[in-house]
């Protein structure tokens, strides 16, 4: 009961701490009149000025625009919408950011289906970005309803599902018991008794467990589909070790530790084999391989400290605590972080996506 | 560099390293052991070191009694500021702080330990007591809780050259999201020289019971909120009414786990003390 309590009771901390840290994006929203046309032709154009003025509309309390005829005025009023949205988390107006995306979904959906796709998936990873896994895997998965095949929509319902079992020390919001039943079990509706078994450890376990290996399959099949993700294979070693299956997410961690394609990944990939190593002074070099390419990764300092301890060092263990303890000062998002908002990180580059398509709305 | 218990420090510090002396070079590393002596639930006072029996590993030390009341203490006052301390919580747990930390003597120091989804230093010892008050008011919940991360933090953050080290350690729940392990975490502690206090709330505390127990240090439940000032007062007398005893091992090999056996010679009393003390393998010979 504890711990579920300590799981609900943390929602919505990574939206403090990433709105804390500068957030993952920027902007505004929108009103049907001159001014907004002008400013969709100055936003789709990537004028400066544009931003700030719709950071300005949003604080000003605009109405975000729901309803829409034209093809491209839709797409436009979506995409500000979702700017708008990250820009109102990033104010930690919380509410009003789900508000704004739901309320734009249903605009969406009528759509092609290319834009809606992308949309989707950018919307996941905004929510995602922000802590909320929850509202990330219900996007992911309208996305591949979609899609059923795409390699980045399974990849980020996985990450969605993955912290439900994982833990993530941030208090994320995860994906609710009901959606983890139906995509365990195929549809349907959960006992009634769940929430009671979900409550008991003894119980709970095989559940998680299941949940586990579905996680791991998930992750499977992304790297069938694109076997260059670092990310999935980044994952893949994460839940192999979570399943007891030491070799094989050694195997998987070690690919990632040598690749150079994503500096977040491969510090990642260290931090977690350093746990492997027999030895406190093998331990305290992975972690120093993971801090030389990620000096903001706070549990590298932390291991490194206990394997210095460990080894005798007790200055050294003391230092690279102090290091530690440092970066709660600098406001920066620590890879750490990032690494547990799924594809949060990913938004930025949708978004821009997303905003490079628009056509003008005349 | 503090003592660990006494010996570790020291003899890392030593070189260079040999692997032929067995047993502690006599008169160059000391155990210091914290030891609460009762009867009847009340504090035993007055005794000497005469009055312990300490042994290491099954063999008889010659003990001395550094300190009882009136040595300074190294204090860690390390908090679960998780999203679940709001409100009213909050305002006692203050309370409790503010408490803890007027009931320091002047020659005592006190680090203050926050942690949530990070741990975070709030007061460094040695800060004037208007600013570590100040620190207390700016606390505010929100977060999961790194409690072993935390803790292990805390029993690095102890200098014995400042006092007596003293962890005490609050949390209203269980760990959520810690990179270390908590066995680890007890390896660092049976290394340490602190005792640990903590004080609960909601009771099944596994991890931190069984850090109190590794370092000889004991918990408080404090079962409401408005009790914490009370228990957090509590765990800072009773480390202050403990005994300090050090002896220099003899007859025992120095890396390894060191079982501590500490009882009195004549007097009736119950004994609480850390079980013992870890000196890493592999460190060589003083």
């Amino acid at each position: 009961v504890a711990r579920r309590r300590a799981r609900e009771a943390t929602a919505r901390v990574l939206v403090l701490l990433v709105s804390l840290a500068g957030g993952v994006a920027t902007a505004g929203g929108l009103e049907p009149d001159d001014r907004y046309l002008r400013l969709v032709d100055r936003y789709r154009s990537g004028e400066a000025g544009a931003a700030s003025e719709l950071a300005e509309v949003v604080r000003s309390g605009w109405l975000p625009r729901a309803q829409c005829r034209a093809r491209a005025e839709c797409e436009a009023a979506a995409v500000l919408n979702l700017h708008a949205a990250s820009r109102l988390y990033e104010a930690r107006v919380v509410d009003r950011g789900d508000d704004l995306v739901g309320a734009t979904r249903p605009m969406v959906s009528r759509q092609a289906a290319a834009f809606a796709f992308d949309w989707l998936l950018a919307a996941g990873f905004l929510h995602q970005g922000f802590g909320d896994h929850g509202r990330g895997f219900d996007l992911y998965t309208a996305g591949l309803a979609l899609r059923p095949r795409n390699a980045s929509a399974l990849l980020a319902r996985a990450t969605a599902l993955e912290f439900s079992v994982l833990p993530d020390g941030f208090g994320g919001i995860v994906v609710s018991d009901r959606d983890v039943w139906r995509v365990l079990y195929g549809g349907g509706e959960p006992p009634s008794e769940l929430s009671y078994q979900l409550a008991n450890p003894r119980t709970e376990a095989p559940y998680r467990g299941h949940l586990l290996e579905l996680v791991r399959r998930q992750y499977r099949a992304v790297l069938e589909l694109d076997p260059a993700s670092t990310e999935a294979r980044l994952r893949l070693g994460r839940v192999l070790d979570a399943l007891g299956r030491r070799g094989e997410a050694e195997v998987e961690l070690r690919a990632v530790a040598a690749s150079r394609e994503d500096p977040l990944c491969t510090a990642i990939a260290r931090l977690c084999l350093a746990r492997f190593e027999s030895s406190p002074d093998a331990a305290a070099t992975a972690y120093r391989s993971a801090l030389e390419i990620d000096p903001t990764l706070s549990p590298a300092w932390l291991g490194l400290s206990q394997s210095l301890h460990a080894s005798g060092d007790r200055s050294g263990a003391l230092a690279a605590l102090e290091q530690m303890l440092s970066l709660g000062n600098t406001g920066a998002l620590s890879a750490w972080v990032r690494y547990h908002l799924g594809r949060g990180r990913a938004f930025p580059e949708a978004l821009d996506a997303l905003r490079a398509r628009l056509t003008p709305p005349r | 560099v503090p003592a660990i218990p006494g010996l570790v420090a020291l003899a890392l510090l030593a070189a260079p390293q040999s692997r032929k002396p067995p047993t502690f070079a006599v008169g160059v590393e000391n155990v210091n052991v914290d030891v609460l002596v009762t009867r009847g639930g009340r504090t035993v006072e007055g005794l000497s070191a005469r009055d312990f029996v300490v042994t290491d590993n099954g063999v008889l030390q010659q003990v001395e009694v550094v300190a009882q009341a009136g040595t300074a203490v190294d204090a860690v006052l390390a908090l679960d500021m998780s999203t679940s301390v709001q409100g009213e919580k909050l305002a006692a747990l203050r309370r409790a702080a503010h408490r803890f930390v007027d009931s320091l003597w002047p020659t005592d120091s006190v680090t203050l330990l926050e942690f949530a989804s990070e741990v975070r230093v709030g007061a460094r010892p040695r800060t004037a007591l208007p600013d570590v008050h100040a620190a207390i008011e700016r606390l505010e919940g929100g977060g999961a809780t790194l409690l072993v991360d935390a803790a292990y933090a805390a029993l690095l953050l102890t200098d014995p050259r400042r006092g007596r080290p003293l962890v005490v350690v609050f949390s209203d729940g269980v760990d959520h999201g810690s990179w270390l392990d908590p066995e680890t975490v007890l390896a660092t502690a049976r290394a340490e020289d602190a005792v640990v206090h903590y004080v609960e709330i909601e009771g099944s505390l596994t991890f931190l019971s069984r850090l109190a127990d590794a370092t000889g240090g004991r918990g408080w439940s404090a079962r409401r909120w408005e009790k914490l000032p009370e228990a957090f007062v509590e765990a800072l007398d009773e480390f202050k009414s403990r005994y300090r005893l050090r002896y220099e091992p003899v007859g025992v090999p120095r890396e390894g786990w060191h079982r501590i056996e500490v009882r009195l010679a004549s007097r009736k009393g119950k004994v609480l003390a850390r079980p013992g003390y870890l000196v890493p393998r592999g460190r060589g010979g003083p």
